[in-house]
């Protein structure tokens, strides 16, 4: 029971052939792939936006704003609502993965800090890296990647 | 009662709620200068409104309050019990007049005596440089028959706007559910489905409309009590004024609009007042006898945008600057440009009227003003030349508002142009000379420059062939936008694109076609600058 309390559910997705993860609590949905429209002048991990129920939803490439090369949607590419920022009223962003894996328990001990993997590991977007058992899935902090300040910061300086 | 006089009567019950809930607080937090400004106000709005009605007995009884608060304001006076009971005492017997005829009758008038008496005595002691510490000598009425029952005004309900924000997305949600069905039973066409689907659009239809109306009010609902206003207010000065309203079809936010009625008002009494001049002084200076009092209302770009503009003396930078450095805004040595010193009238006390008269001049109005507008979200500034006249511009924002757009396609990508901004559709076979390396065309005799919107949007050029051409109004100039195709005139709902394109003004938000597919709105002002920027800098 008391191993329970301690484990978190975690999201795994994929993106090229790395695995990542990210807390449920921050997933609002999973969408599959819809038209998205792109909105001129923005930068090339900005999508574009989509419908969503008649709420505008804007997308973010995750391929794209972790350097990998853009490849063509598959059937199992989706887009994962997430809420940035805490608070009552979260900023609501698509990601868009190539694939959606499962839900998986990870207890404290299951996930290394970043910190201790080493410096090839930008510390500043994967908070840790989670044992599934035969894999690693690296676990993001949505507040720090898709940040919508920090996003226009850099699209501004590039 | 007349429609005027029942829409004073309920606005003025509401302000006696308002202040009797800031009297308590301030019974509380006696020095909380904001509190006290804002019991000020309250009562500097409704000696004005009922001044603009007639209704003297009321109008000189909120004066003499009114007065105190001004001495508190001034730091002349403290706010005591004494003060706060006779204020409170005052506002019941306001309450009873609004209820009644507005009279003084025979139940009355011993109680306006006292009243009024004992807030003379308060101006008194004051006046001798003595703070009021001696309230037991006041006659305080606290009588429980004086206490009227405050009958509820309930014309309509008011819902919060979340529930309304809540409701029209559910709505739009629906809209394009039925655009879905409506694929679906076209591909399927069973004979009942196609008569459930075709009940259901109709009722749908029906919802939207109902759900958007209730919305959204042209301006003309706020504005037609003005005429009457200006008409008797012109009259009691002796002025002659035209008042002329523009683009009152304009739609607005109800919301939106409820939060403008005062600003509005002030700002118009002020006009009369402040800015026309007597006709007599008027032909001297050579204008027309006449003065001109223009309220117009457009939208453009993100924005819907009221004008309110007059014809008359404007005001005087001169004087701006004396006492803003009277009142220790602004430095003698600073340097101010004219504009920048204009908007300093928005400032709380701050007023350049000789006299103190019944409808403004106590440098209450444009604090208020700006204040009311920034609740509603929107932006104020003033524009004035002397002896030329005022111009005051409130920007709005948009967010519910439906605009009236064309829908482009633009590289097979769909897009609304506000048809505010349109002039003339042209196809581009219909154009008899384009030079596409200066980037300007010749359509009946007439040379106009052009943007191609894929090149600009895209940033790839012809990668289809433009068909259509869209001339749209850049300040004075015409321009053309190159298009794919014109599909045809779409009611837009704006919906913004969200933080993460904040600093994307071209686009001015985004909106859902009846099929689901998003069309971005342009800013068409936004797009010609920036192609413009780009070309300058090129060069």
């Amino acid at each position: 029971m008391n191993l329970m309390q301690q484990a978190d559910s975690y999201l795994t997705f994929t993106l090229d052939a790395a695995l990542f993860a990210v807390n449920v609590t921050r997933v609002l949905e999973i969408l599959e792939i819809k038209p998205i429209v792109k909105v001129p002048m923005s930068p090339s991990f900005m999508r574009g936006v989509i419908n969503l129920r008649g709420n505008i939803l804007p997308v973010i490439d995750a391929r794209i704003k972790f350097g990998m090369t853009d490849t063509p949607f598959t059937i199992d590419s989706c887009i994962i609502v997430m809420g940035i920022g805490a608070g009552k009223d979260p900023l609501l962003v698509g990601v868009l993965v190539d694939s959606v894996r499962e839900v998986i328990e990870l207890r404290e001990a299951d996930i290394q800090p970043s910190t201790g993997i080493g410096a090839f590991c930008n510390s500043e977007l994967i908070v840790g890296m989670g044992n599934t058992g035969d894999n690693f899935a690296m676990i993001l902090e949505p507040d720090k990647v898709f940040a919508a300040d920090e996003l226009m910061l850099l699209a501004a300086a590039s | 009662m007349n429609p005027f006089e029942a829409k004073y009567t309920s606005e003025a019950l509401e302000l006696l709620a308002d202040l009797e809930k800031l009297m308590l607080l301030l019974e509380t937090h006696p020095d909380d200068a904001s509190l006290i400004q804002q019991v000020f106000r309250n009562l500097h709005t409704l000696k004005g409104n009922s001044a603009m009605m007639g209704f003297r007995t009321i109008t000189d009884f909120t004066h003499h309050l009114e007065a105190i608060y001004e001495l508190v304001r001034a730091g002349k006076l403290k706010i005591s019990s004494a003060i706060i009971n006779i204020t409170l005492a005052s506002l019941d017997h306001l309450s009873g007049l609004l209820n009644g005829d507005k009279q003084i009758g025979d139940s009355n008038k011993h109680l306006h005596d006292i009243l009024t008496n004992d807030i003379v005595t308060i101006l008194d002691y004051s006046n001798e440089g003595q703070a009021v510490s001696k309230g037991e000598q006041l006659t305080i009425v606290t009588d429980d028959a004086t206490i009227y029952k405050r009958k509820p005004a309930i014309p309509g309900i008011r819902v919060p706007v979340e529930r309304l924000d809540t409701m029209m997305s559910l709505v739009t949600e629906l809209i394009t559910l039925q655009a879905k069905l409506n694929v679906l039973t076209s591909e399927h066409p069973q004979p009942d489905l196609v008569a459930a689907a075709e009940s259901l659009e109709k009722i749908s239809t029906r919802i939207r409309d109902n759900a958007f109306s209730m919305c959204m009010v042209p301006v003309e609902n706020m504005v037609t009590p003005f005429h009457r206003m200006v008409r008797d207010l012109a009259a009691e000065l002796h002025k002659e004024i035209d008042f002329v309203t523009e683009g009152t079809e304009t739609e607005l936010d109800k919301n939106i609009m409820e939060g403008l009625q005062d600003p509005l008002m002030h700002l118009l009494r002020n006009s009369i007042d402040h800015g026309i001049e007597e006709p007599a002084l008027r032909q001297q200076t050579g204008k027309p006898r006449h003065g001109r009092i223009v309220l117009k209302a457009y939208c453009a770009g993100a924005h819907v945008y009221l004008e309110i503009q007059d014809d008359g003396k404007g005001m005087n930078i001169e004087k701006i600057r004396r006492t803003a450095i009277k009142n220790g805004l602004i430095d003698e040595s600073d340097v101010i440009s004219d504009k920048e010193l204009q908007q300093l009238v928005f400032v709380p006390g701050f007023s350049t009227a000789d006299q103190i008269t019944e409808t403004s001049g106590r440098g209450v109005g444009m604090d208020v003003v700006k204040r009311r507008i920034a609740d509603i979200k929107g932006r104020v500034s003033i524009h004035s030349t002397e002896h030329e006249g005022t111009t005051v511009i409130i920007q709005l924002p948009i967010t519910l508002s439906i605009i009236d757009g064309l829908l482009v396609k633009v590289n097979g990508a769909d897009y609304v142009i506000p048809l505010s901004a349109v002039d003339i559709c042209h196809e581009v076979s219909s154009v008899q000379l384009m030079n596409g390396f200066a980037q300007v065309m010749v359509i009946d005799k007439e040379t106009i420059p052009f943007i191609n919107l894929q090149e600009e949007l895209v940033g790839v050029s012809a990668a289809r062939q433009s068909h259509e051409i869209v001339i749209v109004h850049y300040g004075e100039k015409k321009i053309g936008l190159l298009v794919d195709i014109i599909a045809g005139k779409f009611q837009a709902v704006l919906k913004p694109l969200g933080r993460y394109f904040n600093h994307l003004d071209i686009v001015s938000g985004a909106t859902i076609l009846g099929d689901g597919n998003i069309a971005l709105v342009l800013d068409t002002n936004k797009v010609i600058a920036q192609s413009l920027n780009k070309k300058s800098k090129a060069i």
